[in-house]
């Protein structure tokens, strides 16, 4: 049944590039944005399930909130800890710019030590990757004020270890903030989260007090990178069909000559449909696992890419995967069925003239 | 028997058959002929039921082209057709070619083969083999059913003065109703109907 493959060798390695290309990129576009999302998501939820911020702020660069309320927070029930973050950035050294992150000491311990010690005071901890571009500094400067190197560490979210930490007390000198936010964790049960919120927000009127879940919904820079994510996704998607049903007709026009033979033999259309049913799905399946390979292998490679800081993270996840699949086998179907449906439709002797 | 009744034929407005009105006994041998451009071929895809004629009816044994309840089968069961070239699918082996238009055991592909010379041929692909070869491949692609029904266009059209005589010896000896298009005058005779055709007319 294959054999036309090899018939037609240079349309069916056409079709496999481009239908590999436009898969591998629809993969690689959708785990990358959802990726950089899920490391910003993570690092919040690593230690809060509750996100306090600057009322009417919805960025965390530019929220500004007051670091003196982790103490009457601490003190509410059901609170297991409350941590500061400011989170900033910066030029460091000869990196023009990277993450810049104030911690309470109580956070400290997020970051895998690779070695030295967590920073004191006129000290900063750098991340595995900025450390390996900085060839392991004793001291850096960060945004012009020198600091000494305690250690090294390495962290699960991707981009933090393109970034250095700090004391968040150096940090507030840095940056002029008190805490970019808080974040709350809970010692249990997620239904007294709604409590707990109204009683954080009963602290300050100038404090927007979210679940990290809600807050990570809602954060307008994960819905700019979905949107984008998903726009060029969809582009791509849309040029990879293009692309497939151009071919795919192409090539079931080149078999007119075939099919019209076929059926003044006799053969149903049935089952000259069914046997180019089959081709196009093995070969869009395969084409398929081609992509999924090269997009493991080049999400593996981004993420070890010094120069991308750790940014370019991406996990091909299941739902993703069932998606792009049937995605896929869908537009490779339409493309090769319209004209196969069309040509079934013509007398035997027209096909057989027309495709000589 | 076969009965072709008032068949007209037009490509848009390019009349091609005007009436056309006979009809041929089964198992005869009949010969249409004709200039280049008379509408033979056009003719012979409608009678083999290939082409839907503009207007008209063929009869097979009574009924009408119209009526077959399963043309599919119908074409593939009764009728046999063999091109003026070939029209082997190029990527499938001698034997694959006759094999995809039946259910018949292997030994009968082979034993049909072997009767048309070509046995050591079977796993060779078209471009392979020469085209005399060829077209006795189609002829027994075209047999392999023990149709009722052979129809032939042009199928010595492409081969030399050897190649046509045996290929026209098969056709002649064929245990079924062999309708050819030709316009070699050389192998007109013997047939039991000579048809021929001038202008989408018969003369």
């Amino acid at each position: 049944m294959f054999k036309s493959f090899f018939r037609y060798k240079y349309k069916t390695l056409l079709i496999l590039i481009s239908a590999t290309s436009a898969i591998a990129s629809i993969f690689l576009i959708t785990a990358l944005g959802n990726g950089i999302i899920n490391m910003y998501a993570n690092m919040l939820k690593t230690d809060g399930d509750i996100i306090v911020m600057q009322k009417g702020v919805a960025d965390t660069f530019f929220s500004d909130v007051n670091l003196s309320l982790l103490q009457p927070i601490s003190k509410l029930d059901n609170v297991a800890s409350a941590q500061g973050v400011i989170v900033g950035a910066g030029a460091i050294d000869v990196v023009p710019i990277a993450g810049i992150y104030g911690v309470t000491q109580n956070r400290m311990p997020n970051y895998a030590l690779q070695s030295g010690r967590y920073p004191e005071y006129k000290e900063v901890m750098i991340g595995s990757t900025i450390a390996s571009i900085l060839q392991h500094p004793k001291t850096i400067t960060l945004l012009g004020t020198d600091f000494n190197v305690s250690g090294t560490y390495k962290s699960d979210i991707g981009f933090e270890n393109g970034g250095v930490v700090i004391n968040i007390q150096d940090a507030q000198n840095i940056f002029h903030k008190s805490a970019s936010f808080l974040l709350v964790s809970l010692q249990n049960l997620q239904e007294k989260n709604n409590h707990t919120i109204s009683k954080i927000k009963k602290l300050n009127q100038n404090i927007e007090v979210k679940s990290t879940s809600d807050f990570i919904d809602n954060y307008n820079q994960f819905k700019i990178i979905r949107i984008s994510s998903g726009v060029i996704a969809s582009i791509s998607f849309f040029m990879g069909f293009l692309a497939i049903v151009s071919l795919m007709s192409m090539m079931i026009n080149d078999r007119r000559y075939e099919f019209g033979i076929k059926r003044a033999m006799g053969i149903p259309q049935s089952t000259i449909i069914f046997h180019i049913v089959i081709e196009v799905l093995a070969l869009t399946l395969f084409a398929f696992f081609v992509a999924y390979g090269i997009s493991l292998v080049l999400l593996d490679q981004l993420q070890h890419i010094e120069k991308f800081q750790g940014y370019l993270s991406g996990k091909i996840d299941s739902l993703l995967f069932i998606r792009l699949l049937i995605g896929s086998l869908l537009m490779a179907l339409i493309g090769a069925l319209i004209p196969a449906f069309i040509a079934a439709r013509v007398d035997p002797i027209i096909l057989i003239n027309r495709g000589q | 028997m076969l009965e072709v009744s008032h068949i007209s034929h037009n490509y848009e407005n390019d009349m091609v058959l005007h009436d056309i009105n006979f009809s041929i006994q089964a198992k005869s041998f009949t010969v249409i002929t004709g200039e280049s451009g008379s509408g033979k071929s056009t003719l012979l895809s409608i009678i083999s039921t290939l082409l839907k004629p503009s207007k008209g009816e063929v009869y097979f044994d009574g009924v009408s082209h119209t009526k077959i309840p399963n043309i599919n089968h119908f074409r593939n069961q009764k009728i046999g057709f063999i091109f003026q070239f070939h029209y082997l699918i190029a990527h499938l082996t001698v034997y694959e070619n006759i094999a995809m238009v039946t259910k018949r055991p292997k030994q009968e592909i082979h034993f049909l083969l072997n009767q048309l010379d070509i046995h050591d041929l079977a796993h060779k692909y078209p471009d392979q083999i020469s085209g005399g070869q060829r077209q006795r491949a189609a002829i027994a692609r075209a047999m392999i059913n023990q149709p009722r029904y052979i129809f032939a266009d042009e199928p010595t059209g492409n081969l030399d003065s050897k190649n046509s005589t045996i290929v026209f010896n098969l056709l002649r000896k064929l245990d079924a109703t062999v309708i050819v298009v030709t316009h070699d005058h050389s192998h007109l005779l013997p047939s039991d109907t000579l048809i021929t055709l001038k202008d989408g007319k018969l003369c």
